[in-house]
């Protein structure tokens, strides 16, 4: 599903000096995969999340998602991609805090081609499948850590992605609400969704199928 | 002798002269005539003495009756042409023609009305519905005269070939004052004027104020939410969705100022009606185009923190928390 060749992310840092945060990546990530990408802080791990996700352009080399060659597209060309794509679940759950769990989930949808009646359906659909229905009026900040980030997973995959990406998804959470969104990726996944996840937990890391191990910008080792 | 390049030409009295404002408070004061019109209404009219000439030369068309001919001399009695206003204000459903008057003073002649003209606005630009009569002036005589000419004359020339013509019958007459009828109606406008500049000033001044105000507001308002745009961003916003998201918030903002301020500006609006001319003070116009021009301003003022809005970089956004 992702073929990464030769992938580099650098930043200047003077005259024809750059500092390096990515070098040569080499990676494959097939459909139905669930990799854990580990490493120490400043290892470039949320760089790679973000450029996997598209946020970030900035990057040299050969990035495939599917059959579509990502190097080739324009920013506006890959935003597309991602919305067709890809869900993103952040450490900080990233909800906004003046909307409600509902009108949450529904931002996704917005920026998509649904109409308000699918979206009101999807929103319905996801608050039941994560048991979040009695939640749906309430805010982020009358949820709990753990529910916020439930809500923050729904909202990542009501879009329907085929990839989810998850950056330290667990970081802002104790161990049972940690382990209760580690088994919820391990469900999904099992249901057929490619997850790529950051993490800095060895537990985290061995729900899923593969574990990359990165060191100042260089693929160390794989295991699986 | 006619000047050359005078296609007609007419005499009256200072008050004659259309919208002249110093020269028409004499009028005023010489003229006030009191009627006294079935012992209940008094008012007050304007009065001109002129030749007849003066109404083909300002256009002014005869209605009924006739104008002043060579047998209203000093000798016959008076007689007067009214205008259109003069005669609906005393005879609403009667016909003028006939009908006499007389100043309020013991010896004053009586004078009878033999044409009615049209209304026009020789006293006010504002007001054609003045009430006037004109009283012959080789009847009533005057101090000074007004000389009226029209033709295709060099405008420089004028107060030299009037001088020359006038002194050649006396040449101790004094002339002086030449004028177009342009410069005429320009002076008459000159307070309007500095008025209207004034008001427009402080217009201008206003929504430079309110345009800076929607700019400092809503660029506060997207540095306050450039974490919220970031994770709109990276759940799938586009460059356009964000616009739109601010531009509508700056629009929510100017929609509701417009509002407040079309509900004052209805209630004060007749505070500026003796400013206006050819608009009423709640012309519905005139406040759909201020509130849509607000608006426009308010648009531009909101486009700049969009645009700003628009380069968030998600990645940027999302650390900073």
């Amino acid at each position: 599903m992702i073929k990464l060749k030769n992938l580099e992310r650098s930043y200047p840092l003077g005259k024809e000096k750059f500092f390096y945060v990515l070098r040569e990546i080499n990676l494959d990530v097939a459909e139905g995969d669930f990799v854990s990408i580990m490493g120490p802080s400043g290892a470039g791990k949320s760089t790679l999340l973000h450029i996997l996700g598209m946020h970030d352009h900035g990057w040299r080399g050969e990035y495939f998602l599917g059959e579509t060659a990502v190097h080739h597209l324009k920013p506006k060309e890959r935003a597309t991609l991602r919305n067709e794509q890809i869900g993103f679940v952040f450490q900080q759950y990233h909800l906004l805090d003046d909307l409600t769990v509902y009108e949450n989930l529904d931002i996704p949808l917005s920026y998509r081609r649904y109409s308000k009646s699918e979206r009101a359906a999807l929103v319905a659909d996801m608050l039941d499948r994560f048991q979040i229905v009695g939640k749906k009026d309430l805010y982020p900040c009358q949820l709990s850590g753990g529910q916020q980030q439930l809500v923050g997973v729904a909202r990542a995959i009501i879009a329907e992605p085929k990839l989810l990406l998850a950056d330290e998804p667990t970081g802002n959470l104790h161990s049972s609400q940690g382990e209760e969104i580690m088994e919820l990726f391990q469900k999904l996944n099992n249901e057929g969704m490619t997850i790529v996840q950051v993490t800095h937990s060895e537990k985290n890391a061995s729900y899923g199928k593969r574990i990359v191990q990165l060191r100042d910008g260089w693929i160390m080792k794989e295991n699986r | 002798m006619m000047m050359s390049g005078v296609e007609e030409a007419a005499i009256g009295d200072p008050g004659s002269i259309p919208l002249d404002q110093s020269e028409r408070d004499l009028n005023v004061l010489e003229g006030q005539f009191f009627f006294t019109i079935d012992d209940k209404s008094v008012q007050r009219v304007e009065r001109s003495r002129v030749t007849t000439n003066y109404f083909h030369l300002l256009g002014i068309p005869l209605l009924r009756g006739r104008l002043f001919n060579e047998s209203d001399n000093d000798t016959a009695p008076q007689v007067a042409v009214v205008n259109e206003a003069f005669a609906k204000s005393f005879w609403p459903n009667d016909d003028p023609l006939g009908k006499r008057f007389k100043a309020a003073k013991p010896d004053a002649p009586w004078i009878t009305i033999v044409g009615v003209i049209a209304n026009a606005r020789t006293q006010s630009l504002a007001q054609a519905d003045v009430p006037q009569i004109y009283l012959d002036i080789y009847q009533t005589g005057a101090k000074h005269l007004a000389i009226f000419i029209r033709g295709h004359l060099e405008r420089t020339a004028i107060p030299d070939q009037v001088r020359e013509h006038v002194q050649s019958v006396d040449p101790t007459l004094p002339v002086f004052g030449a004028q177009t009828l342009n410069e005429t109606v320009a002076a008459s406008l000159s307070q309007r004027r500095f008025s209207m500049e004034m008001v427009g000033l402080f217009a201008l001044t206003a929504l430079l104020l309110a345009g800076l105000g929607i700019y400092g507001v809503i660029s506060y308002l997207v540095s306050e939410r450039t974490h919220e745009i970031g994770i709109r961003v990276a759940l799938g916003a586009s460059r356009s969705n964000i616009l739109r998201m601010v531009l509508r918030q700056g629009l929510g903002l100017a929609i509701m100022g417009a509002a407040v301020g079309l509900v004052c500006a209805q209630i004060v609006s007749h505070l500026m009606a003796s400013l206006l001319y050819g608009v009423r003070p709640t012309d519905p116009l005139t406040f759909a185009g201020v509130a849509l021009l607000l608006i426009g301003v308010a648009l531009l003022a909101c486009y700049l923190p969009a645009r700003r809005a628009m380069k968030v970089d998600p990645i940027q956004a999302l650390r900073v928390e």
